[in-house]
């Protein structure tokens, strides 16, 4: 099963030309339909995607569904984004809005690609990743929950600027929030955070 | 300059402190080793939040999306001009003695309601607390098989949806939005129709006047089961749709119900809405 998927994977790849592109460019060639260049742009940020919404949602599974659904309607809406490269926060500001409607509604009910999905979920994804990969894999999973301790719109601007390594302005931007606030809110969220890891190793 | 605290740490952290306060700061660094272990604490703790290059890397997920796209699942709604099929709804009504009767009912949901709360908010209000929202209504109709039909407060899931709107503001209130918002705070756009590419999406320039004036086009989305509310936000200047999307998504989360979300929180606007609770066509009654 995995094998053909990556065999496929292979036909499938965008010429080497699309991934030199910059997102703007891409998104141009998106409106125009063209899914090589969605594709392209989809693997370049899938992982940011992905990582935002599993940690925010402190669930791998829904931060995979928030993932398919975001890039499903950045293809549904591609005739809505203006170029003005700031595409990366455009893309970050979907995924936040998804977590949040998510985190209201916990229900998977959303799951447009459940069948498959579930099969892939079932599937541990560090089958093969070295064991000293796996222990720190297992000690970021133990953060990320201690993650959820932390209120809703402070661990979003954490995981932004640490997981992601986005500047404070751009994490203004994808938030919409004033950048004053952005470092209130970091300031805040981390001195929440340090009391949860503070409490969670001297249990 | 004296030790600093873990507060402090974290605000230079944030990007809180002032470029001399943080230059200060780290210079103390160099020579404290008791702050630099508290930095480095600090530090630690916030470097785990960082993943490895490929923990979030699905190809697979990728590919199930591109197949969704390449399946044509991942359109947008159809939009098909409804003009013609207003007249062919129109025409059959007055062929059917019985739907004829459904029309007048129409004719009175859409008259007086709206009437009287004009009236209200005109008594009630000075000129400048005048209650805009009492100006404006919208009529929703779903496709059925035979010609359109008001919609009170059940719609199936695929019903392609038109609506016609009412506008007593005597032109102050130029452009409609008309979206829907479901209990996951998914935002469906109606009106504009089709939120597009080059023109800048935003609400639209409407008329105003004493009677009803249909919308142009009729629009299906996707719907999901459960409840929805329908929103026709009239406003004096045009609003763009991703500034109303995001003021509806915030409301949402306010609210965290459709219930309970009556208004979106718009400054200078009249709005209209309506909470629907959508089956899936099996689910329903033949009507
Ligand atoms: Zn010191």
């Amino acid at each position: 099963m995995t094998e053909s998927v990556s065999i496929h994977l292979v036909e499938t790849r965008a010429p080497k030309t699309l991934g030199d592109l910059s997102d703007d460019d891409l998104m141009l060639l998106v409106k125009a339909d063209r899914r090589d260049a969605f594709e392209a742009l989809m693997r370049r940020h899938q992982p940011l995607v992905f990582g935002i919404a599993t940690r925010f949602l402190g669930d791998r599974a829904l931060g995979r569904d928030v993932m398919q659904d975001v890039f499903l309607s950045l293809w549904r809406e591609r005739g809505r984004y203006k170029a003005s490269g700031r595409f990366r926060s455009y893309l970050v500001s979907m995924t936040l809005h998804r977590c949040h409607m998510v985190s209201r509604n916990r229900k998977s009910q959303d799951r447009r690609v459940s069948a498959l999905a579930r099969a892939q979920e079932e599937t541990p994804h560090n089958e093969r990743l070295p064991i000293d990969v796996v222990v720190e894999q297992e000690r970021s999973r133990g953060l990320r929950r201690m993650l959820l301790g932390v209120p809703e719109h402070h661990r979003q601007v954490l995981i932004l600027r640490f997981a992601e390594d986005l500047g404070l302005e751009e994490i203004a931007e994808a938030t919409s929030l004033p950048l004053g606030t952005v470092k209130s809110h970091l300031f805040r969220g981390l001195k929440t955070l340090r009391k949860v890891v503070q409490k969670e190793s001297s249990s | 300059m004296k030790c600093v605290d873990s507060s402090e740490v974290m605000r230079l952290f944030a990007g809180k402190l002032s470029v001399e306060r943080a230059e200060l700061v780290n210079t103390h660094f160099d020579h404290c080793d008791q702050c630099a272990v508290l930095r480095d604490e600090i530090g630690a703790m916030t470097s785990r939040l960082q993943h490895d290059p490929d923990e979030f890397k699905d190809e697979a997920a990728a590919l199930e999306v591109m197949t969704l796209i390449r399946m044509g699942k991942a359109e947008k709604p159809e939009v098909v001009p409804s003009r013609f099929l207003f007249w062919k709804s129109w025409q059959t009504w007055l062929l059917v003695p019985a739907t004829a009767a459904a029309t007048a009912v129409l004719m009175m949901v859409l008259w007086s309601p709206t009437k009287q709360d004009a009236t209200d908010g005109f008594q009630a209000r000075g000129a400048e607390t005048i209650n805009l929202n009492a100006w404006v209504s919208l009529q929703v109709f779903r496709a059925g098989k035979n010609g359109y039909e008001p919609v009170r407060d059940v719609i199936a899931a695929d019903d392609a949806l038109a609506f016609s709107y009412l506008n007593r503001s005597d032109s102050q209130l130029r452009y409609l939005a008309v979206f829907a918002v479901d209990n996951q705070g998914e935002v469906f756009w109606y009106y504009p129709p089709n939120v597009d590419a080059g023109n800048s999406p935003g609400s639209v320039s409407v008329q105003s006047g004493a009677q009803p004036i249909e919308l142009p086009e009729q629009v299906a989305h996707h719907l999901r089961i459960g409840l929805l509310r329908i929103f026709g936000v009239f406003s004096k200047d045009p609003l763009s749709v991703q500034f109303i999307e995001a003021q509806a998504g915030r409301d949402f989360v306010t609210s965290q119900t459709v219930e309970r979300m009556t208004r979106v929180s718009l400054p200078d606007v009249g709005q209209y809405s309506l909470l629907l609770r959508v089956e899936n066509e099996m689910d329903r009654e033949p009507n």
